[in-house]
């Protein structure tokens, strides 16, 4: 971790493989079994890791810094997931097309939507736009704007949500 | 479709690339000691823009005064102890050490209400209290500088409770605020105290923790660092 917080690169993406995998271990001995979340745990630690090595001190042991780091994200993520669960946000929030049968009318709606999309919020827009337009991972836009899993999916219901607000009539949900 | 595994190995490689020099925060004593010091001799000033009171010499030989200014000053160092430490990942203080802010509280509150029970009409007297709003005023202009300073103190380090660590980083600052206010206000009634100094820093306290998340949020300290 000392080199790490020197800048060296190579020893600290050594490190961070062995972190990745203590986290995961952590997170399974927590839980007792395997979720499809692990991943996203493990990536979230690393990445507090990251932004909190400068805490570091090199005088104290390793493991009681790294692993409060591994139980908060932990406890967060495992809160996160009960609410995702309660409030369940998935790509069928996405509105769908009503469209007629013939063409113009869905020209009509997809003006519609576009006007909508931009009377978004920006990073709303900017989610729900790589999502459904540029057909983006969840996790390449999380790491792209800088934000958890957790607030790319929640932002994207919101903008869907939005957007169903604001095209009425003209969308429903699939 | 790119693998779990493929993603946290890109994790790695970014990280790794980003891994820039970093110099190690001071030990949270150190941080402590150094607003320690700051906030004192902003709430100094503080208290001599407002205007000290002017029976301040006497009030220093007072046991009611000195009582409430040391129960005042163990909640203003115990939450801001408590604060530091936790916002440093592998050092937080224990679950005991971390109820010493709230022991204190309820040491000053009991004090407040005992003081107020030992007469004869204590509801009364509550109830007759004038409103004093200058007081949360005193409260409020004291804690901000102190409080700002040491939000910004703990945002540089990688508090991992948000709520926590705004509520004690509240509680705390407020709780100076109040030991500012003390030394401009020239009424000692225990009864006022009660309402326009004590609940006032509970209340601040409390709203700290809302606005947790907000300070300290994980999503905030990673668009920070990523500045």
């Amino acid at each position: 971790m000392q080199h790490a917080q020197q800048g060296e690169e190579d020893a600290y993406a050594e490190l961070l493989v062995l972190l990745a995998a203590a986290a995961r271990s952590y997170v399974r001995s927590r839980l007792g079994t395997t979720v499809p979340w692990i991943d996203d745990v493990v990536q979230e630690t690393l990445i507090a890791v990251h932004h909190a090595r400068h805490t570091f001190d090199a005088r104290r042991p390793f493991a009681p810094w790294f692993y409060a780091i591994a139980r908060h994200r932990f406890v967060d993520a495992v809160r996160r997931e009960q609410r995702v669960r309660r409030h369940e946000l998935v790509d069928h929030a996405w509105p769908e097309f009503s469209c007629g049968p013939d063409d113009a009318a869905c020209r009509i709606d997809m003006d519609a939507v576009r006007r909508a999309l931009a009377s978004l919020p920006p990073r709303q827009r900017e989610v729900v736009e790589s999502i459904k337009l540029r057909d983006e991972g969840v996790r390449e836009i999380a790491a792209r704007l800088d934000m958890t899993i957790t607030s790319v999916k929640v932002t994207a219901h919101r903008g869907y949500r939005t957007l169903r607000r604001l095209l009425g009539v003209d969308l429903r949900e699939e | 479709m790119k693998s779990e595994h493929s993603d946290l190995s890109l994790t790695i490689a970014t990280l790794a690339r980003s891994a820039t020099p970093v110099t190690p925060l001071e030990a949270a004593s150190v941080r402590l000691a150094r607003w320690a010091i700051t906030s004192t001799a902003l709430a100094v000033l503080s208290i001599a823009i407002l205007g000290v009171r002017s029976d301040v010499a006497a009030q220093m030989m007072n046991g009611w005064f000195l009582t409430r200014a040391t129960v005042t000053l163990a909640i203003v160092v115990s939450a801001a102890i408590v604060t530091f430490f936790m916002s440093v990942p592998g050092v937080e203080p224990s679950r005991l050490v971390s109820a010493v802010p709230f022991a204190a509280c309820l040491v000053w509150a009991v004090m407040l209400v005992g003081t107020l029970a030992a007469t004869q009409s204590p509801v009364d007297i509550l109830l007759q209290v004038t409103p004093h709003p200058t007081c949360v005023l005193l409260i409020a202009a004291t804690a901000i500088m102190p409080g700002g300073i040491l939000v910004r103190m703990l945002r540089h380090a990688a508090p991992l409770q948000a709520r926590s660590t705004s509520g004690f980083t509240g509680l705390a600052s407020f709780a100076l605020g109040a030991l500012g206010t003390q030394f401009v206000c020239t009424n000692d009634a225990a009864a006022h105290h009660l309402l326009w100094h004590f609940t006032p820093v509970v209340v601040f306290a409390l709203a700290s923790v809302a606005v947790g998340s907000l300070l300290f949020g994980w999503p905030h300290r990673q668009q920070r660092h990523s500045e």
